[in-house]
């Protein structure tokens, strides 16, 4: 029997109640319920479909994870969304997870957050107005356009990332690892 | 202001940098040596070498020569190094404690300043102060010193032609002078003009949506044009003075160096001088001409740098209008009580905007703020956040005047969601903590969460860490409130401020707010603006304004029975529902 998407399966055992209209801050933030990697399980299912299951009762299929803090990192949290792109389950630490489930996860995550690293800038050339980069990444030689020096980020000092015309997103991991000529390419672009 | 104490002002910035600024005037007082005794070697090789074919010297000389380059090279170097360094962290300072001061000072400057005229006073004036701080006090003491050697060194070598090369002096020194004077007030008037430009850029492109709303594309293009015009009038002005100086003052010195080169051949024709001197004279001749030139435009100089810095410290001598008492109280905790005791308010004197302004908010009420536009809704929650102090009368915060409590503290208590609210350029993440230092994620999550906001982040592409773009004109104006709202959540409030906070959103939206705003409204003090008089059924206590004055106190069904200013109101908001409808 075909599942629809995001359709819960089974019924938690404690439903969540939504949130009281008299809940302080406080009370919100004790609310705030991230779980933990040893009571979720991933997999796909013969149809590819993602299913996360909480302590082995509550089933969600046809998820799509999403990293929280996908850029800067600053907390490992993944949250699971359904078809309707709302929450059924926001998981801290994945690392933990079993490792099947592990696994499973990260397949789904590099598919959702393929970002190419750069290793090497051969050139990066302005044009009309964008700037064409020519660089090797570690999926291979890449060109693309930048429209705007606002689609190029430095964080955290020395990691670079960068967006270009069709959306597509590349990663500096470290700026000071990269050879002379690179960096000075690159500076001239942040 | 006084000329002598801006200076005075102006020269205390370099106080930390002192011993760098002795070392960098040093280095260009022997720059300026150095640069002097070519001109002498020169005699000498021509006299004591050349003329009588003395080969033994002419190879030390000429090493010597060369060293002197080298070291006023290396000197060179550092110097412009050292220079560049004072300039650059003078005007870090200067730039910091302007912008500092401009946080601190209320929101009265700001409502009678242009944004883009402030701008240009952080920018264009500091910067025209740098090169006036590092370099422009040096070069006018260097010159000084200079000029002075020069004279002694042609006196020396001979008095009559010194003289002759002095008679330029006077004609140069009157043209600097008055060309001072002329180009003086066509700077004043350029500067001007690019503070008005800016003030159109900074108008113009945060309302660019209006504009293009309302095709007035053209019309913006044309009010630029207008202040670019002007502008280009001005700096062409600048220009043809210039243009006309530059040759003058070239005349000038090559009529006084063709009297210096006419008695000095025939001096050294006649035998009375030697050829080294006469080409001492002449190199010398040049390098004290430039000196001369930018000593006479001394007075024009100080007063460009002390026009910027009188710009500058106007903005710095503007005392905070709003300062905290001393000894001001932070109260170990707050409960939300607030009492308005006959308050009276004027923005300008004798025109007061609220009169009479009694009520009380006890912890936890939600007190609705009604009435027409204009009736004074919005100053009175601006005077709880202390923007505006009041003229008479009292605000009082769990029975502690706001002017006795520690302003940090107070604004750190209430929390504010705007029709229109401001998001900075940042990731979602950051401007949900703006008014917290450090939250943790868990708290920004929880925040989001308690705003309705989460899920719709986590769509984001890059989730907390999207990029909002200026004003956060990449969410939609729901999404922008509900990030708002996180916000104030985040800075749990024991007061909280709604001005029209549901306005303008669509209605699913506004049940997605309204259901944020429950939660957030919860245990605090709330004072909630509203047109749509539906949204405060709920509230403890409305308040209905009319021309600065209350009009009407009570409960929804208690001013709906009154048959008073606000039932009329809420039988025109029905009315106009029905006529909605069709």
């Amino acid at each position: 029997m075909r599942v629809p998407q995001g359709l819960l399966v089974k019924e938690p055992k404690d439903n969540q109640a939504e949130a009281p209209a008299d809940a302080s801050w406080e009370a919100e933030l004790g609310r705030l319920e991230m779980i933990g990697p040893e009571r979720v399980r991933v997999w796909r299912d013969e149809f590819r479909r993602l299913h996360v299951q909480l302590d082995g009762e509550t089933e969600h299929v046809d998820v799509k994870p999403a990293r929280v803090f996908p850029v800067s990192g600053a907390a490992d949290l993944v949250s699971f969304l359904d078809h309707d792109g709302k929450e059924v389950l926001l998981v801290e630490n994945p690392e933990g997870l079993d490792p099947e489930s592990r696994r499973t996860l990260q397949e789904e995550i590099a598919r959702t957050y393929f970002v190419p690293k750069i290793t090497y800038v051969y050139d990066i050339e302005d044009s009309h107005g964008a700037a064409r980069w020519e660089v090797e990444t570690d999926r291979g030689y890449r060109v693309f356009d930048v429209r705007d020096r606002e689609d190029v980020r430095v964080l955290e000092g020395t990691r670079v990332l960068l967006q270009d015309a069709d959306g597509n997103r590349f990663e500096v991991e470290d700026l000071t690892l990269l050879d002379e000529r690179s960096r000075r390419l690159i500076d001239k672009e942040i | 202001m006084e000329r002598a104490k801006l200076l005075r002002q102006l020269i205390s910035y370099l106080g930390p940098y002192k011993v760098i600024a002795i070392s960098g005037f040093l280095l260009t007082v022997a720059f300026s040596l150095l640069s002097l005794l070519p001109a002498y070697l020169t005699k000498v090789l021509i006299d004591n070498v050349i003329v009588p074919r003395n080969y033994a010297s002419l190879w030390s000389l000429l090493f010597l020569l060369l060293g002197i380059y080298v070291a006023r090279a290396a000197i060179g170097v550092v110097r412009a190094y050292i220079m560049e360094w004072i300039g650059a962290h003078v005007v870090y300072d200067m730039r910091v404690q302007v912008y500092d001061h401009l946080q601190m000072l209320s929101l009265g400057f700001f409502s009678r300043k242009q944004t883009g005229q402030i701008m240009s006073r952080v920018t264009n004036d500091i910067m025209r102060l740098q090169y006036f701080i590092a370099e422009g006090l040096q070069e006018i003491l260097v010159n000084l010193f200079t000029v002075l050697i020069i004279c002694v060194m042609l006196f020396v070598a001979h008095a009559k032609l010194a003289a002759l090369t002095l008679l330029p002096i006077p004609l140069i020194g009157l043209s600097t002078y008055v060309f001072g004077m002329l180009i003086h007030p066509v700077f004043h008037k350029v500067w001007r003009r690019m503070a008005s430009l800016t003030a159109v850029l900074a108008d113009a492109i945060p309302g660019i949506r209006v504009v293009k709303s309302f095709a007035q594309e053209d019309r913006e293009s044309r009010r630029l044009r207008g202040r670019s015009e002007e502008l280009l009038v001005q700096e062409l002005n600048a220009a043809k003075l210039w243009a006309l100086f530059f040759p003058l003052f070239g005349l000038t010195t090559a009529a006084g160096s063709l009297i210096v080169f006419g008695y000095g051949s025939l001096q050294v024709m006649q035998g009375y001088m030697t050829l080294g001197v006469l080409v001492m004279f002449m190199q010398l001749m040049w390098q004290f001409y430039w000196p001369v030139q930018m000593l006479g435009e001394m007075n024009h100089r100080i007063q460009h740098a002390l026009t910027s810095a009188e710009r500058v410290f106007e903005v710095l001598d503007t005392a905070p209008e709003l300062l905290d008492a001393d000894g001001s109280l932070k109260l170990p905790e707050v409960e939300g009580r607030v009492e308005f005791r006959d308050v009276i308010f004027s923005y300008e004197p004798g025109k007061p905007v609220l009169s009479d302004i009694n009520f009380v908010a006890e912890p936890g009420e939600v007190i609705g703020l009604v009435g027409p536009s204009g009736a004074g809704k919005s100053t009175l929650v601006h005077l709880l956040s202390r923007f505006y102090d009041v003229d008479d009368g009292q605000i009082l915060l769990d029975g502690h005047d706001v002017r006795d409590l520690s302003l940090h503290f107070l604004r750190q208590q209430i929390g504010v969601v705007l029709q229109e609210p401001f998001l900075f350029h940042g990731t979602v993440s950051e401007n949900i903590g703006y008014g917290v230092s450090k939250a943790k994620p868990a708290e920004i999550i929880a925040a989001a969460k308690a705003a309705n906001a989460h899920d719709f982040i986590v769509n984001l592409p890059h989730g907390y860490d999207t990029v909002v773009g200026e004003r956060g004109q990449l969410l939609s104006g729901g999404e922008r409130q509900r990030v708002s709202i996180a916000r104030a959540i985040l800075m749990n409030p024991r007061i909280l401020i709604l001005d029209e906070a549901t306005s303008s959103v669509d209605t699913e939206t506004e049940m997605l707010i309204q259901q944020a705003l429950d939660r957030l409204v919860s245990n605090r003090t709330t004072f909630a603006i509203a047109h749509r008089l539906s949204t405060l059924r709920k509230a403890s206590k409305i308040i209905v304004m009319e021309h600065g004055r209350i009009a009407e106190m009570g409960t929804h069904n208690e001013l709906l029975d009154g048959d008073g200013l606000y039932s009329r109101l809420c039988k025109l908001q029905a009315e106009l529902s029905k006529v909605r409808a069709w």
